[in-house]
């Protein structure tokens, strides 16, 4: 169980818990952050990576070593979590609002303003997230697009398919506010890495091959987000290397074979310590 | 040692351009709106800085496919 597990899921999926979408957790301070978030979000993010590249040893050591004030700070304030489909499908089914809005990240590094990938959810009654946040803001409130479970449900698969990576965000740890869909260049968190820096945990899961049923056909490894597959040409098979796995389950959905599963990576002793 | 300058008065509309962020292999450059968002509307006046410097290689495909000459890159040896 990653530390959010054991912090805000009493042992369980944090993120399947629906006292962390709770509307009692949305009070003042957080909607002001959240405003704030939105409204800072290309100019913060811009400083703060300007801020990572400037690093030099050993502050540069001790950042790639998980602790820098920066990640201290977006573990209490903004936090991921790699989600497969299945349970991103559990999260949706949970809610009671979701709303699709343009991908800040895009924006900050691409210069595109209606790229829609982030889905914001709610589990209560309130319009915070389609009305309160960003009607102040039509950068974002432009975009903005209010989807059924089901409907929500069929682009999350799409989106699989086409080897972006689902994550969960909080908005004032533990308070969750959205599922992101990413890929390694077109997202803020994954350029942190570059600098050793990982605004989120792996998923509570890793993927595996049968190498039984792998032709060794390498789609999986050109869709990897996190470079985690190579090609045995020995064995004429695409390996995993688990430890380097994220659990997000890009390759299996492109893999026509299914010849790739996600296991439950608390029950692997070693990847059981990996976030 | 790279340097890249943005020259603000050649580079109108980085925002509707944004052809040196898409080019550059690095993913060097970000863009930000430099007098901030304000309530109710457009986000406007936007920035192209450097924000990966140690990424860039001072490859100068920014400066070359920038349609307005916006973009200079030095390199020192």
């Amino acid at each position: 169980m990653c530390e959010f597990c054991i912090e805000h899921g009493q042992g369980t999926k944090w993120y399947l818990q629906t006292k962390n979408y709770a509307e009692e957790l949305l009070n003042e301070e957080r909607k002001r952050w959240i405003t704030d978030f939105y409204e800072k979000f290309e100019e913060d993010s811009t400083n703060n990576l300007a801020i990572l590249d400037k690093l030099v040893p050993p502050d540069l050591a001790t950042a790639k070593a998980g602790r820098s004030p920066l990640l201290e700070q977006m573990k209490e304030q903004h936090f991921g979590q790699v989600v497969p489909l299945e349970d991103v499908e559990k999260i949706l089914d949970l809610t009671t609002s979701i709303t699709r809005v343009p991908c800040a990240c895009r924006s900050a590094l691409h210069g595109i303003y209606d790229d829609r990938f982030c889905y914001n959810v709610a589990i209560f009654k309130s319009n915070f997230w389609p009305t309160g946040v960003f009607e102040q803001w039509p950068d974002y409130s432009k975009g903005i697009e209010i989807l059924t479970i089901e409907e929500a449900k069929k682009e999350f698969q799409k989106l699989d398919r086409n080897g972006l990576v689902h994550s969960v965000w909080t908005y004032g740890t533990p308070f969750i506010g959205a599922i992101c869909n990413c890929g390694p260049r077109d997202c803020i968190a994954f350029r942190m890495m570059e600098r050793g820096q990982r605004p989120f945990f792996k998923a509570e899961y890793v993927a595996a091959i049968d190498l039984e049923q792998c032709n060794g056909c390498r789609d999986c490894i050109k869709i990897c987000p996190f470079g985690a597959i190579t090609y045995s040409p020995a064995l004429q098979k695409c390996i995993i290397n688990q430890m380097q796995c994220f659990g997000c389950g890009a390759c299996r959905a492109v893999c026509t074979l299914e010849a790739i599963t996600l296991l439950d990576r608390n029950a692997i002793p070693v990847l059981a310590k990996e976030w | 040692m790279v340097q890249i300058e943005w020259d603000d008065k050649k580079c109108t509309s980085p925002r509707d351009c944004h052809k040196c962020l898409d080019a550059c292999p690095g993913g060097v450059l970000m863009t930000y709106p430099r007098d901030g968002r304000k309530p109710g509307k457009v986000a406007q006046d936007w920035a192209i800085m450097p924000v990966f410097m140690t990424l860039c290689t001072g490859c100068k495909i920014c400066a070359e496919i920038c349609p307005q000459n916006a973009i200079t890159v030095n390199v020192a040896e």
